[in-house]
């Protein structure tokens, strides 16, 4: 029984089937925001110190996405939060009405970080509707094509995005105390890094000057170069297609692959060991670093990196194929594992527009009811949305974002990097390979030698608590973890070409007449990507997106849930030390938290400091978008 | 005969050129359809300016002068073409940074180029750069109006013809970009300097809003 929420029960063979005698089995009550408004200006009421929480945003955006606190410095409690998404991108709509092998292009350029997880989204989409089964090498040479995106990403994240946050510039600032006992903390796994105290390390996170900062720069370059290789371009390869990839696979690509995925056997044990020292050491400073960014752990994630031996693009096997991944496919809620079926995913999942910028679709006359296999789907399942714009003016009772808000279970959830390490670990699923393992409680990674460093065994365990600190440390590990799956799908690779099996594509053609309906269960660098397509007479009829930003950044759901940066962030208390007053006032620890979920939008945090009327705006860059 | 340094023009500005679709590939076209010299290089960087500079540290040979091209909202008139010279200089670490965020997050603008590229000490002696001031329309307000009119998204609404007046501005850019790549700062004698303290705020960039003030230096 993995629903707790939705009345969908389950038959001898695992089916899902709607309980009886529920009237309206997908109604939910809808609570008003007023409330909320009303809870806050009684607090203010009382201590005198709030005036007012419902100010317009100052969006001072580098991108799309705002994100307002109110914040107590007196009691260093986060009071409300409301997370904006502030651009309309409109891909579901640009792709209404177009020839379905466009879908891959276009919706490609959703993100330019991410410029081929959409592409590849996009064909295994088609390819569920269109009955496609892609050869072994086309769907191993996919594996590696993401392999190196996330190599590119979470780098990206760790050193020039995240890292900052914990440099001794920072750190001197905000934390002067911390920095203190820095200079004198010996490092933990200086055989992995070469540093000797944590001092040394935050210096080397100095943006811009530090080495490591410097260093991760270079090794996007690599892991970008190595992407090229096989998928010609990136971003937006035109190489990533339905039915596998159009790659040239000649006799020397696979070696050339290899010598730049060398760098990282090196650099994939270096960043595990930064991570766990710089984390370990703020923990030991002050355990109140626990409760930064502090939730239950409740994530989805599809899972990715398909097995060639199992993989056939069917919705109707997708359960067994699934499980089959490099990375699991689950769902977990409050830290148990309730599903590993990609067919529950998808029955579970829904998406609400209440206080987004968009209209309302005609819930009552949808045109599924069930999926493929006769599952009960919800009127709110991204097969039956429409996406209708409405832009308006901003208004925290109302709409605020043009974000959605996804649900799984009629729960907002958590979707990243780390969701993939946390859920292959605990599911205890994934199929033998030499160079991960994952053992029900921990993913146990083996990294070959390196050009510095000898082969080592690392393992990430899954953490006693969840929190912004433990994003970014899972984070580290699947920079591993992303090699492993590279050297296991390499080898695979080389197994194939020595049997001659270099087919990379399989032929297709799209029905002029019919109605075709496919999902494409992926992932991105920064967590579960959805792409749910329907074809009809040839043509796109309906195209929706799921990006892990939407996850999680989404506004309140319909009954007033708030999403997770929402959440993680009034859940925070305010650690920052070296500050008289809100003029001074860095908010450190809330951007922590936003970052430790590597949102894909540059985004501006505006914290409205309590008793007074000013508001404070920090830049919560973290997409890496066009480096 | 004066021999060339090796010149490197590169177009830079992907959303910049969009906004006045098209624009940048309609002037693109016409400079790869003028005669160069085997000495100048003319190609888009339109990416993120950690690419451009890595391309730049790999380069075997590395261009003598640069002339960057770029259509910039800096609150002139519509149609001023300006030319400057880099003289570069230093941003505090913090503002340094705020533009590596920008360049990292997909923000493709010249003057973040200009700063990173300036941070990394990418840039030769002789960088110029010539920018046109375009009126505040854009393809997706174009866009918005067909939709409106005519209520279906379709191929025909990208078909957007460029203006007489548009195509005399592309005229009247290309020839500032032909006399500073083969000339370099004799060609041009109102060049004023442009120094890193000019580079227009993050945010501005990120928001695509005019700056208020025109900016003071020389125009054509």
């Amino acid at each position: 029984m993995c629903f707790q929420n939705l009345p969908i029960e389950f038959d001898e063979n695992g089916r899902a089937y709607l309980k009886e005698g529920v009237a309206n089995p997908y109604s939910y009550q809808t609570e008003s925001l007023e409330e909320r408004d009303a809870m806050l200006k009684e607090i203010a009421a009382k201590n005198g110190q709030i005036q007012d929480v419902d100010f317009d945003p100052v969006t001072r955006v580098a991108g799309a996405l705002a994100f307002h606190s109110t914040v107590d410095l007196e009691k260093r409690c986060v009071l409300d939060t409301n997370s904006v998404a502030t651009l309309f991108r409109g891909y579901e709509v640009i792709l209404r009405g177009r020839d379905p092998r466009d879908a891959s292009f276009i919706s490609s350029r959703a993100c330019g970080v991410c410029g081929g997880v959409h592409a590849t989204a996009s064909a295994l989409s088609l390819e569920m509707a269109l009955g496609i089964k892609p050869p072994p090498m086309g769907i191993v040479l996919r594996n590696l094509l993401l392999s190196c995106e996330y190599l590119y990403d979470n780098p990206l994240h760790l050193f020039v995005l995240a890292g900052p946050d914990f440099s001794a510039s920072l750190m001197r600032d905000t934390n002067p105390e911390i920095w203190e006992k820095a200079q004198t903390a010996k490092a933990k796994y200086p055989e992995l890094h070469g540093y000797d105290t944590i001092a040394e390390i935050m210096t080397d996170l100095n943006p811009l000057t530090g080495a490591l900062y410097l260093e991760a720069l270079e090794m996007t370059r690599v892991a970008r170069e190595a992407y090229v290789l096989i998928g010609g371009k990136y971003p937006h390869p035109q190489t990533v297609i339905p039915g596998g990839v159009s790659t040239t696979l000649t006799p020397t690509l696979l070696n050339e692959f290899y010598m730049l995925m060398r760098s990282f056997f090196d650099y994939s044990q270096k960043c595990i060991g930064v991570w766990d020292d710089i984390y370990d050491f703020m923990y030991e400073c002050n355990p109140d670093y626990k409760h930064v960014g502090e939730l239950p752990v409740n994530m989805v994630d599809f899972g990715q990196w398909d097995h060639e031996d199992y993989y056939d693009g069917t919705y109707e096997n997708c359960n067994e194929w699934g499980e089959k991944r490099w990375s699991t496919p689950g769902a977990v809620v409050d830290g148990k594992l309730v599903t590993t079926r990609l067919q529950d995913l998808n029955v579970g999942f829904e998406e609400f527009v209440e206080h987004s910028f968009y209209e309302n679709w005609d819930d009552q006359d949808v045109p599924f009811k069930t999926d493929m296999v006769g599952q009960p789907i919800s009127p709110y399942h991204p097969w039956n949305k429409t996406t209708i714009p409405r832009p308006g003016a901003q208004n925290w009772k109302e709409r605020y974002s043009w974000s959605t808000t996804p649900t799984w279970d009629r729960h907002t959830f958590e979707a990243g990097a780390y969701s993939r390490v946390y859920i292959t670990a605990l599911a205890g699923k994934m199929p033998e390979s030499n160079y991960v393992k994952s053992t029900g409680h921990s993913l146990v990674l083996n990294i070959p030698k390196g050009f510095k460093l000898p082969a080592r065994q690392l393992e990430w365990k899954i953490p006693e608590v969840w929190n912004a600190i433990e994003r970014n440390r899972a984070r580290a590990y699947a920079v591993g973890f992303n090699l492993a799956v590279t050297l296991e799908n390499w080898t695979r690779a080389l197994d194939l070409q020595k049997r001659g099996e270099t087919k990379v594509h399989t032929k297709f053609e799209i029905p002029s007449k019919g109605r075709q309906v496919g999902v494409g269960f992926w992932g991105a660098g920064r967590g579960l990507l959805g792409h749910w397509c329907v074809i009809e007479d040839g043509l796109l009829a309906n195209y929706q997106i799921c990006t892990p930003s939407t996850v999680n950044a989404c506004p309140k759901t319909p009954w007033g849930e708030s999403g997770p940066y929402e959440q993680a962030v009034l859940n925070s208390p305010i650690l920052e030390t070296n500050f008289k007053d809100h003029s001074d006032f860095k908010g450190i620890d809330i951007l922590r938290v936003i970052r430790s979920f590597d949102p894909c939008m540059p985004c501006t945090t505006h914290v409205m400091v309590a008793g007074t009327d000013q508001m404070i705006t920090r830049e919560v860059n973290t997409c890496a978008c066009g480096i | 005969m004066t021999s060339l340094p090796r010149v490197l023009v590169g177009l830079v500005g992907y959303c910049s050129f969009m906004r006045s679709y098209p624009f940048g590939p309609v002037f693109m076209e016409c400079l790869c359809a003028s005669q160069w010299p085997e000495e100048i290089e003319v190609k888009e960087l339109n990416w993120g300016p950690v690419t451009v500079v890595q391309d730049f540290q790999s380069a075997k040979v590395l261009p003598e002068r640069v002339v960057l091209v770029s259509v910039v909202d800096r609150g002139l008139a519509p149609g001023t073409v300006s030319c400057r010279r880099w003289v570069g200089g230093k941003l505090d670490p913090q503002a340094m940074q705020e533009r590596m965020f920008e360049s990292v997050t997909g923000v493709v603008h010249v003057d973040n180029l200009l700063a990173v590229g300036e941070q990394f000490e990418i840039w030769p002696d002789e960088v110029l750069v010539i920018e046109i001031q375009l009126a505040s329309d854009n393809i997706g307000d174009y866009v918005i109006e067909a939709l409106a009119a005519t209520g279906k998204m379709g191929e025909d609404l990208c078909e957007h013809e460029l203006s007489r007046e548009l195509q005399g501005y592309v005229q009247r850019l290309a020839t500032s970009v032909r006399r500073a790549a083969l000339e370099g700062t004799r060609g041009l004698p109102d060049l004023v300097p442009f120094s890193i303290s000019q580079l227009t705020p993050v945010a501005q960039i990120c928001q695509y809003k005019s700056v208020s003030e025109p900016a003071d230096y020389v125009t054509h």
